[in-house]
């Protein structure tokens, strides 16, 4: 289902949606889960950052209401879309496509709910584990929020960890100040941040 | 009012609205799905026994002309079972009230959000993305279940019962031979009432959630994730534990009989973190 949203196209599809009216992440996710029958409920961790971008490009802007970030297009964004009317075209009889088909679209809702459930089978089992033996011997420091298997506070590997990354903080910035990078090339910086933040999310989750 | 009698693959395209939806079929695969545009039929395999669609005033009906009346014996006999296997997938919009029977094979609903009922004797159950009431029963096979709001009624004999990544206001669930797993983004004053005979009893509650708790088993142990909600005390291997977790507006009830219980804390990612986190 994913594979409809290939090479830039749910970017062009977020565009696509804001040029209806105004609207908040969270709204984003429900009407792109509406078009896909449901099946298709992208994370908030798959909308914001691409918003993110799309505002770096300067094709959409956000406005703070209410403690939510309410995202419009702007007229970058209009001309973008007008410009790539064919590839939006086809993007849109590919997603009818892909709910045409009621008998493989109801697969693959059966295989996303069931990685789902095996997921959470796993995930529990191991909670279960960590608070029973938390029970009896209550460790020293809470485990971490996420309670995956975190390493010790005092792990000589984490603190290399730290060290290394205040290290990378402290040179990058070092570096982005010392030339005098245009805005292009900055923009680059950050989507390069955006894109090795992306990669360590899905390392570490 | 239309009629059609299918005994070949066949797509059919409703114009008139539907507000109910009554299936009973005996074998095979039954997929519904909630969806904005017209209703839709789309039967991908017949076999002997053709299969009926009719629609009137509003229902629409898809079954057999003269369904068996036993239909759990005519499946244990197998042959009269094959005469009756069909595939059929529907398209409705998401407010129907829908009443599915099927006696054996797998069943997958998604996004409705009114009323849904689910009858399946030996089968999977796929539910994702419901509103409203749900119930759903199974003999002999799982329900599992992902993003179900509303209330909730599951139960199954022999087969386990999942529910990922939910926030219903009410759920009651009764396994008999199988494990029980709940994860709830439960919201505040929900009712949550779970039992096993022979499984095992998992439930995930939000760490700031607010509810009475009760959990009881008579020969498994039971975990608890919350400081507040012991580990259960009684006489032998009887365990019953009684704990509010804050400010106890909430229900939940868990009893298993050999099957232990954990209850775990869901962490909870406040406003800006899930604004910007996956």
């Amino acid at each position: 289902m994913t594979a409809v949203f290939s090479h830039g196209r749910l970017r062009l599809y977020l565009l696509k949606l804001l040029d209806d009216g105004p609207k908040h992440g969270y709204e984003l996710i429900r009407l792109l889960e509406d078009r896909f029958l449901g099946l298709y409920a992208p994370s908030a961790g798959t909308i914001y950052p691409r918003l993110q971008r799309l505002e770096v490009e300067g094709l959409v802007t956000h406005t703070a209401a209410g403690g939510r970030k309410v995202y419009e297009i702007t007229e970058a964004g209009r001309a973008e879309l007008r410009q790539r009317a064919d590839e939006l075209a086809t993007l849109e009889s590919d997603i009818s496509a892909s709910v045409e088909d009621l008998s493989a679209l109801a697969g693959e809702i059966r295989s996303e709910v069931r990685g789902s459930v095996r997921d959470l089978k796993r995930e529990l089992r191991e909670a279960a584990r960590q608070t029973r033996r938390g029970h009896w011997e209550p460790p020293p420091t809470r485990p971490t929020a996420n309670g995956g298997p975190a390493a010790h506070a005092e792990s000589p590997v984490l603190a290399e960890f730290d060290q290394r990354l205040a290290a990378f903080t402290v040179e990058v910035s070092a570096l982005v100040r010392a030339g005098r990078l245009t805005d292009t090339q900055l923009r680059t910086a950050i989507r390069l941040l955006d894109g090795a933040l992306d990669g360590l999310r899905r390392l570490l989750r | 009012m239309a009629n059609w009698t299918v005994d070949s693959p066949q797509r059919l395209t409703l114009d008139e609205p539907v507000t109910r939806l009554d299936v009973r079929l005996v074998t095979g695969r039954l997929n519904v799905v909630a969806s904005d545009g017209p209703a839709r039929v789309d039967i991908t395999r017949v076999s002997r026994r053709p299969v009926v669609v009719e629609h009137r005033d509003g229902r629409l009906f898809v079954g057999h002309e003269r369904h068996p009346r036993w239909p759990g014996f005519l499946w244990w006999l197998g042959q009269l079972g094959r005469r009756f296997r069909a595939e059929v997938s529907v398209a409705v919009p998401a407010d129907v009230l829908a009443d599915l029977h099927l006696v054996d094979g797998s069943l997958v609903v998604s996004g409705l959000r009114r009323d849904t009922r689910v009858d399946v004797t030996s089968g999977q159950v796929t539910l994702m993305g419901l509103r409203g009431q749900t119930m759903a029963k199974v003999i002999s096979g799982p329900v599992e279940a992902l993003g179900v709001a509303g209330d909730l009624d599951l139960e199954t004999v022999s087969g386990e019962l999942i529910l990922a990544d939910s926030a219903p206001d009410r759920v009651r669930a009764h396994a008999v031979s199988g494990s029980i797993t709940c994860d709830l983004d439960n919201p505040r004053g929900s009712e949550i009432r779970l039992s096993a005979i022979s499984g095992s009893i998992t439930v995930r509650v939000r760490e700031d959630s607010d509810l009475t708790v009760h959990l009881h088993t008579t020969s498994g142990r039971i975990t608890s994730g919350f400081p507040l909600v012991g580990g259960g005390s009684g006489f032998g291997s009887i365990k019953d534990s009684h704990g509010v977790i804050g400010s106890g507006g909430g229900k939940l009830w868990a009893s298993a009989t050999s099957g232990s219980i954990a209850l775990l804390a869901r962490p909870v990612e406040d406003a800006a973190d899930r604004e910007e986190l996956p």
